[in-house]
């Protein structure tokens, strides 16, 4: 995509001022979306994403600065107004060699997205909303849609580091519309993979399709959930969105370095239950929010948040672990070229225990059983979070009993944290975006089922 | 590069290649970020970027296609992009590409003063607010945020049914964030401005305004669960407007994901309520002479008197309808395809102050700030159960503050049960709709606490 010779230069230019490190992030995404509604495909969309993100530090001081002109001319003189930001005092600098470049290898892909016929991916979302239209007469209106991306980068620093990485995705969403008279309730499914277009001939799509259905009949026959602070058993798979929002925000050290997370200096202190053990994973192979490298060129790795209810670690990204005197974890992430990285999730979820869902519910008096949750948002200053839960049961005698709609669990992180009293064996991954200051990024969340022996549900009785 | 020899170029190949009718969009902007922190520079990111869509017509149905590589090279593979996804569509509704109206309402989008502006008065601003903040109250632990972003954007239409439009628009919003220290507990609190005019950007405005929000946190902790007198204030149900918009829009209704299908000219809320579509508001910031289908726009009360007037429209949905467009068009980016939205979206101001509206009420509950919008709620039924913060007032007069509760209802049932609306409108933060409201009594509402 760039010359070697002139990201040399680049960086070099970047460092005319006297700072200390300098980075550019090189990225040329191709993205396709096609979408139905009903039984008409009413959406078809594609495009290429091409610019560079300039960056200079001079000691905890950073710029920024990104453009889609690539002439030598531009890139130069970017580089150049973005050193003059940070000071008017030119200095002489070394020359920069980089590396040979390191190129990603794993979250290998088979089918490349752009190499196959629109009309297989139509024919896939047809057989999705008739799949749910058939499901159920209760079923009013059912939409899907194929997004797919395949992003190309190159990422190098005035440390000689020169990367080139390959992020191909896949995902496809159905959403499912229930009506009783003027009422109406939704249920979806998301799924999605770091992977080629073999992802849709794996997954069973119609299956999600029935699920997104069956989901919204159930919200359209559920009553309202009660109110009040009671246990509650989140089911595994997207409810790893309760960690995600309670604590993993928290742990980032966009808050972190800048002591307004909730979790700062507690590094070694027991913030969870000694059943918790939470760990975010940069590569998982073919894993959602996966990368070979992180968008600052640091290979990904496995972190462990916390072990045993201890914290260990926090996901650190080269400006902010300067900030704390830490070594980067690999952690560092940005929608596109537009956003300076800063420290972010990958694939985040709470190790599987020895309990089962079963006895979980069996030995709960009363309380709610959150099978699928919603999204949910968290306030890393002050811990508080909330959350949707997607579909709800009543929990009586140890019993599964009717379904519930509209619960929004909410409370603070660390004080949850320690309320989690069982976890389940029945770990499973789940597909989110998440948003942030350096943008919407794809992530995991995850868990096995776990109970937390009391939390707010708010609901309307 | 001459811009219109290029789109000339590429109306001429898109023709030739079988496209109907072909329209380019270009967009060109610029933007400047900047943030402090314990008094130094933490955030500086400038920008220039541009890229440009081009989408067409086969047999009356679009396609899309769009790159930020702007030269000739691409081109031909955009066209052929586009033409392959045109193919794809098997919508039976026809879409369009728009000649242009008759006229258009001039519109002041463009401030040049805010560019010529120098960057460093805008750090001294930032560094002079943060300051502020933290020596305004000695409990105030940090200012979390110090926020200054500027943009700068510029847009042309240029298609094969001769439409020839551009507009160049900028603006910047400053945010404040603030950290208390309340025993056990941190509370925060925030502050914005919107504006093209830098004189509108006050350091003591923006600490006033968050340090009085974090500080009426102090104490707060969660309630009985159970049936309370609920008064929104502005900024939370302009939230809670902006989070439903989607509901008054034909692309939803027509779709079958809003529950005002068959609600054209019926009473859908209490008398009281008048909701405005306003693309002329003076000195707001989503105000703009054309919507992005190049149809010119117009001022519309989407709801007037409690009967729904008219949905929101672009050139597709219209034609479906059989009706005009409204002049609704929006597209999110040149990324996007044609959407629809409002500009700027406010409810209708009543005439009571405040305080007497509480007077009124006597005792109940306010609900200051709502967090997790997105998350809790449902456009399509209506239904929203969202954390919230505020306080319970008694005789009219503030009494306690509360946090860690949620207040679950249903929008739709809320516009039917408005009581009383005050005279205090507030606009929030542009996502979508530039929303403004002033606080209102929506009656007996369902909060969820211990």
């Amino acid at each position: 995509m760039l010359d070697k010779l002139l990201i040399e230069n680049v960086l070099q230019a970047a460092l005319s001022t006297g700072g200390d490190f300098s980075e550019v992030f090189v990225e040329e995404k191709r993205a396709n979306s096609i979408s139905i509604t009903g039984k008409e495909i009413d959406n078809a969309n594609s495009g290429t994403d091409y610019g560079i993100g300039i960056r200079i530090f001079m000691g905890n001081k950073s710029v920024y600065s990104y453009t889609n002109d690539f002439s030598e001319k531009n890139l130069i003189e970017t580089a150049k107004k973005a050193a003059y930001a940070l000071s008017l005092e030119e200095c002489e600098n070394e020359k920069i060699v980089l590396e040979n470049i390191k190129k990603g290898k794993n979250h290998k892909i088979i089918l490349k997205p752009y190499e196959f016929a629109k009309n297989k991916k139509t024919d896939m979302l047809r057989e999705m909303t008739n799949s749910a239209l058939g499901y159920d007469s209760l079923i009013s209106q059912a939409k899907a849609s194929i997004i797919d991306s395949a992003q190309h980068v190159l990422i190098a620093n005035s440390l000689g580091t020169f990367i080139e990485d390959f992020r191909t995705r896949i995902r496809f969403s159905i959403h499912a519309i229930a009506q009783k008279d003027t009422e109406m309730m939704t249920g979806y499914r998301a799924p999605g993979a770091q992977k080629g277009f073999e992802f849709m001939n794996e997954i069973d799509y119609i299956k999600e399709a029935k699920e997104a259905a069956r989901i919204a009949v159930t919200n359209i026959n559920a009553g309202y959930s009660p109110s009040g602070k009671m246990p509650v058993i989140i089911d595994n798979g997207f409810g790893g969105v309760i960690f995600h929002e309670a604590c993993g925000h928290g742990l980032e050290a966009t808050s972190v370095a800048k002591k307004t997370s909730v979790f700062a200096d507690k590094i070694g202190q027991k913030v969870a239950s000694e059943i918790v053990t939470a760990i975010d994973d940069g590569t998982i192979e073919n894993g959602w929010g996966s990368s070979n490298y992180d968008d600052e060129g640091t290979k990904t790795r496995k972190n462990i948040l916390i072990e045993n209810g201890i914290l260990k670690g926090y996901m650190v990204d080269r400006l902010n672990g300067r900030k704390m005197g830490m070594e980067p974890t690999g952690s560092a992430r940005r929608q596109s070229y537009r956003y300076e990285p800063t420290s972010r999730m990958t694939n985040t979820y709470i190790q599987k225990g020895k309990s089962k869902l079963e006895d979980m519910i069996s030995s709960t008096d009363y309380g709610l059983y959150a099978k699928k949750m919603g999204g949910g948002s968290v306030n890393p200053a002050t811990g508080e979070f909330n959350f949707a839960v997607l579909e709800g049961y009543l929990i009586k005698n140890g019993k599964v009993t009717k379904p519930l709609r509209g619960a929004t669990l909410v409370g603070k992180g660390p004080e949850i944290l320690k309320k989690i009293d069982m976890v389940a064996d029945n770990l499973e991954l789940a597909q989110g975006m998440c948003g942030s200051v350096s943008g919407s990024i794809p992530t995991n969340v995850g868990q096995p089922a776990i109970r937390i022996s009391e939390i707010t549900v708010g609901g309307r009785d | 590069m001459d811009r219109n020899k290029l789109y000339e170029s590429i109306l001429k190949k898109g023709s030739e290649l079988g496209f109907e009718d072909l329209e380019v969009f270009f967009e060109e902007d610029k933007e400047l970020s900047l943030g402090v922190f314990e008094g130094e520079v933490n955030e500086y990111s400038q920008s220039l970027t541009k890229g440009i869509s081009i989408r067409g017509l086969l047999n009356e149905k679009m396609g899309y296609a769009y790159s930020e590589k702007v030269d000739e090279d691409t081109v031909f593979e955009l066209l052929n992009q586009a033409m392959d996804n045109a193919k794809q569509i098997d919508s039976v509704d026809r879409e369009f590409i728009f000649s242009g109206s008759k006229e258009y309402k001039e519109v002041k989008t463009y401030n040049p003063q805010l560019e010529k502006s120098e960057i460093e008065d805008k750090i001294k601003f930032l560094l002079e607010t943060e300051k502020k903040a933290l020596e305004s109250d000695e409990k105030v632990y940090k200012a979390n945020y110090t926020m200054y972003s500027q943009s700068r954007s510029y847009i042309e239409i240029y298609n094969s049914k001769g439409l020839r439009l551009f507009e160049k628009s900028n603006g910047a919003y400053a945010y404040l964030s603030l950290i208390i220290k309340d025993q056990d507990n941190f509370r925060t609190g925030s502050s914005f401005i919107v504006s093209r005019d830098f004189n509108d950007f006050s350091s003591d405005k923006l600490v006033e305004e968050a340090l009085f929000k974090a500080k009426r946190k102090e104490g707060a902790k969660s309630t009985k669960s159970g049936k309370y007198d609920i008064v929104f204030e502005n900024m939370a149900f302009a939230s809670i407007i902006q989070a439903f918009m989607s509901a008054f829009y034909a692309e939803s209704v027509q779709k079958g994901t809003s529950r005002l299908k068959g609600k054209k000219k019926v009473k859908i809320a209490n008398d009281l309520i008048t909701l405005v579509d306003d693309p002329y508001l003076d000195g707001a910031i989503a105000s703009a002479s054309f919507d992005k289908e190049g149809v010119c726009t117009k001022k519309k009360n989407i709801i007037e008197k409690g009967v729904l007037n008219n949905f929101l429209y672009n050139l597709k949905t219209a034609h479906k309808d059989g009706v005009e467009t409204t002049g609704n068009a929006n597209r999110g980016s040149f990324k996007s395809g044609v959407s629809t939205s409002g500009f700027n979206v406010y409810l209708q101001k009543g005439e009571l102050e405040f305080s007497s509206m509480l007077d009124k009420i006597g005792n109940g509950m306010v609900i200051t700030e709502l967090q997790g919008l997105h998350a809790g709620l449902n456009p399509v039924s209506g239904d929203f159960s969202i954390m919230a913060q505020g306080y319970v007032f008694e005789n009219g007069i503030y009494a306690y503050p509360v946090s860690d509760i949620t207040v679950s209802a249903n929008y739709f049932d809320i516009l039917k049960s408005i009581e009383l609306i005050a005279n205090d409108l507030k606009f929030i933060m542009p996502s979508g709709e530039y929303t403004g409201s002033p606080s209102v009594y929506a009656g007996k509402l369902d909060i969820s606490g211990e």
